[in-house]
């Protein structure tokens, strides 16, 4: 194993932050790290790096058939491959059901670059809306499948070039039905819908056809690839910040499904034991592998981060608690993006709006949310999902450190469904939680109690992982993961 | 004794004066400073999972189960959020252990954290009973810095909010954390509030689970943690749990932190239990809600109740004042205006001796409380 300091049984994030800022005791905290071996013997039955191995990929699944393509509610299913000697180290874990030695010599073969991405999807579970379809009951298939974005096709043409609608496009439509999309000089389309959208008095604005909107609202650059094709291919597209890809037929006559960013990172983690290369990349942190958005920050201080908010040098996206939530709605659509962090007035992080949210606000009882805080949207959207997920509730924030590891990452990203995690430091001045071996616990400076959430100084989103990922891979080097962002356009 | 007028007062459900809850919280710490992070108590006890302010439900859970000192009782936390009467909720908790210290318990939940209280309900509710300018939320919050993080019940029965964490492989390891913190987001003590047993899928046919494949139906838990969803703490399967009670020498563990439709369930043949004590949670999920009795170490009794009767009357009332009799639209703009706005909470108002339960009295607080529940 790499002398990564996750590899300490301490707090997650604690042993990283004494690499990257030296501080008085880790004296004591360096051989722990240094020599896992030691904290074995002493701990006995644990496996020597705890916390890492949570970090890693878990034991492989059986290939389940109920995860869909695009479905948003793919769950993490894992299958205990029997009582496995939890002190043996992770290479020698079989991978396979069958005889360990035929599993792991195919197992170690395979790269998962080559693999085919008929693998991914599956076709049974493709659902679209025809063009014609009223807005509003487009809304209600999504919300109703648990999907993020429909394929909107029309019966009867080339199937496999389609548009699609999605929370984006709820929220684009939200703003013009308010009257808050300046309608350029001369586009007619644009002014004709908005006009419908806001209800013109005669006929009624729920009727607007799915199809008329999406021709007219900010889109991903189309892409779609066979079946036949490999992993590496899909990767690069999906890691330029496409969110979806359509996979066809071999002769492209057919749509087999849709994968998006969210179901290959899924992949590849649960397979990730399969991979073996996979592995280093998935030690490093994310600030070694210079993936996401971070602030240049020289030095963790307070009053740099204050200089780079008050002048909004943050390169990440943010919305004021007090702000009302028209205003994050509005920064999503302009900035072209489909979430947005929530700071106070000292940037710590308070939690996100994702466009996705745009669901709560859709009914006239809801509209009165557009005009309170975000601070306050904040709050229905945690305790709405909280009874959604059947009364558990879930942290208000999802985040990372930047001495996090890739691993880490990509397993809090699978866990908790996310598209993204918000990079927050840790809070100055304060020690990290106390370990259980740490025999300077009550040393720490008790004066600042870890009461601030975290400053926000960046983003990593699935976009970054799977840039990472195609990176490492010997083709495609240059990845631009703003490429789709950028390239968001009325197609 | 002093002590004692404020729990007639609160019993009824009546706010104490900031000064007052000042004062108890200061007295609070100075008792819970000398705890431990890790408490024994013996049987016999009542276990009590999360109450979420759900104030009438926790007086019927009173009357259902004995008031203190009649019975012991140990709380496993979240007294606030959610509910509408976390004030009311927590200082008739606190007031009753300064007064009956060995019979009552409380351990921290996720919950007792500023991070938490701002998003989801006690921090709001705190501004309207007391105004902005009111220090109440800040005493409070203070005091949950003090809970205690676990208990064991006669030397065998290990009781927490949430769970286990990678962190922790021996109790002792809990006693040295310094708890007298805001919840971090990472580590031992935020694991021990924050996380979940797996669910294993015996039975569960909606997964895609194939019957008729053995492996698959049984699946068992895995092995180790896994991250959890919640964005905070971890899963554990049944194997995490048996070498952890092997490695302390404890034979099941107690914890809530999970909505039960049946008040309780039972984990792993009943190496886990989770206790919910909040019935009709959010006054909508229409769930049942327990508190375990235990007698002895293996004499226990789940005590099932549903929601109090009370809390239709309140939710009536709401609804007649929203579907627009009496006021109608006027009054539920006035009521989302109002979540808003600062109340003037005279102390004089709050001394007054009001029937909680009179139409009047549920009527006028209604209109204080927060309304995203019942759109």
């Amino acid at each position: 194993m790499p002398y990564s300091n996750d590899n300490s049984l301490l707090a997650d994030g604690a042993g990283n932050a004494k690499k990257a800022v030296p501080q008085p005791h880790s004296q004591s905290q360096s051989p722990q790290a240094l020599h896992p071996q030691v904290v074995q013997q002493q701990q006995g039955q644990q496996p020597q790096h705890l916390v890492d191995l949570l970090s890693t990929p878990p034991l492989l699944a059986r290939v389940t058939t109920n995860d869909s393509a695009h479905s948003s509610a793919s769950s993490v299913s894992l299958v205990s491959l029997g009582r496995s000697d939890s002190g043996s180290a992770l290479q020698s874990l079989p991978m396979v059901q069958p005889t360990p030695s035929q599993g792991l010599h195919a197992v170690h073969a395979q790269k998962w670059q080559h693999t085919r991405l008929s693998q991914l999807v599956q076709p049974s579970k493709l659902i679209s809306i025809p063009p014609t379809l009223p807005v509003e009951q487009a809304f209600d298939t999504l919300v109703k499948h648990h999907l993020s974005s429909l394929p909107v096709q029309q019966p009867g043409q080339d199937p496999t070039n389609f548009s699609t609608f999605d929370y984006n496009d709820l929220n684009f439509y939200l703003l013009l039905a308010l009257g808050r999309i300046p309608i350029p000089e001369g586009n007619t389309e644009l002014a004709d819908l908005a006009k419908r959208c806001q209800g013109d008095g005669v006929s009624d604005n729920t009727e607007v056809p799915v199809g008329d909107l999406v021709r007219v609202t900010p889109k991903d650059p189309f892409f779609k690839l066979a079946e036949t094709e490999s992993l590496s291919n899909a990767i690069s597209i999906l890691a330029s910040g496409v969110h979806r890809i359509a996979i066809t037929d071999v002769q492209a006559t057919q749509v087999r499904g849709i994968l998006s960013q969210r179901r290959l990172v899924h992949y590849l983690w649960e397979n990730a034991r399969c991979f073996a290369d996979l592995e280093p990349l998935l030690n490093s942190t994310i600030r070694d592998l210079n993936i996401g958005v971070i602030n240049a920050t020289g030095s963790s201080t307070t009053s740099t981060i204050l200089a780079n908010a008050a002048t909004s040098n943050s390169r990440v996206i943010s919305v004021r608690g007090d702000q009302p939530l028209i205003d994050a709605l509005l920064k999503m659509y302009n900035e072209r993006i489909s979430s947005i962090a929530v700071v106070d007035m000292q940037y710590n992080l308070l939690g996100n709006i994702s466009v996705t949210d745009v669901k709560h606000v859709t009914r006239t009882s809801q509209f009165h949310l557009l005009n309170d805080s975000c601070r306050h949207f904040i709050s229905v959207i945690l305790n709405l999902r909280g009874l959604e997920n059947g009364g558990k509730d879930s942290f208000p924030i999802f985040h990372v450190y930047p001495t996090s590891t890739l691993g880490r990452t990509i397993a809090k990203l699978v866990a908790t469904q996310s598209h993204r995690l918000w990079i927050v430091q840790r809070p100055v001045g304060s020690a990290p939680p106390v370990p259980a071996t740490d025999v300077q616990g009550h040393l720490h400076n008790s004066q600042d109690k870890d009461n601030i959430p975290g400053r926000l100084i960046g983003v990593v989103s699935l976009t970054d992982v799977l840039t990472a990922l195609a990176r490492n891979q010997t083709h495609h080097k240059l990845i631009d993961p703003q490429f789709a962002r950028k390239h968001r356009s009325p197609q | 004794m002093e002590l004692d007028r404020c729990l007639e007062k609160l019993y009824k459900g009546q706010l104490l004066p900031e000064v007052t809850i000042r004062a108890l919280c200061f007295k609070f710490k100075e008792l819970l400073i000398k705890e431990s992070n890790v408490i024994h108590i013996q049987t016999p006890v009542t276990i009590v999972g999360d109450m979420h302010g759900q104030f009438h439900d926790m007086l019927e859970m009173f009357s259902i189960g004995g008031r203190v000192p009649d019975t012991n009782y140990l709380f496993l936390g979240d007294y606030v959020d959610r509910g509408l009467y976390s004030i009311e909720t927590i200082m008739l908790l606190i007031v009753l252990k300064l007064r009956y210290p060995s019979r009552i318990h409380l351990l921290r939940g996720n919950h007792e954290s500023r991070q938490i209280t701002q998003s989801y309900g006690f921090y709001t509710e705190c501004l309207n009973k007391y105004g902005s300018g009111s220090r109440v939320w800040q005493y409070l919050t203070d005091v949950f810095d003090y809970l205690v993080l676990c208990c064991i019940i006669d030397n065998e029965l290990f009781c927490v909010h949430g769970g286990l964490s990678p962190n922790v492989q021996t109790i002792d390891q809990i006693r040295i954390i310094d708890r007298f913190r805001e919840i971090p987001h990472d580590g031992a003590m935020a694991d021990l509030v924050w996380s979940d047993p797996e669910e294993s899928n015996v039975g569960n046919l909606e997964g895609g689970i194939d019957p008729s494949n053995p492996d698959e139906f049984f699946k068992k838990t895995s092995n180790h943690f896994q991250v959890s969803p919640r964005g905070a703490g971890y899963t554990f399967g049944r194997s995490v749990v048996e070498k952890f009670l092997e490695c302390n020498g404890m034979s099941r563990i107690y914890r809530a932190h999970q909505l039960c439709n049946e008040g309780y369930q039972v984990y792993f043949d009943g190496l886990v239990t989770t206790v919910w004590s909040a019935p009709n949670y959010c006054y909508r999920c229409g769930n049942k809600a327990s508190i375990l009795e235990l007698y002895d170490t293996n004499k226990y009794y789940f005590n099932v109740f549903e929601e109090a009767p009370e809390n239709k009357v309140l939710k009536e009332n709401f609804n007649n004042m929203m579907d627009g009799a009496g006021g109608g639209n006027g009054m539920a703009n006035k009521v989302i205006a109002d979540y808003f706005m600062d109340e003037e909470v005279t102390d004089e108002e709050s001394m007054y001796d009001v029937d909680v339960f009179s139409e009047d009295y549920q009527a006028k607080s209604a209109s204080k409380r927060s309304v995203q529940y019942f759109l």
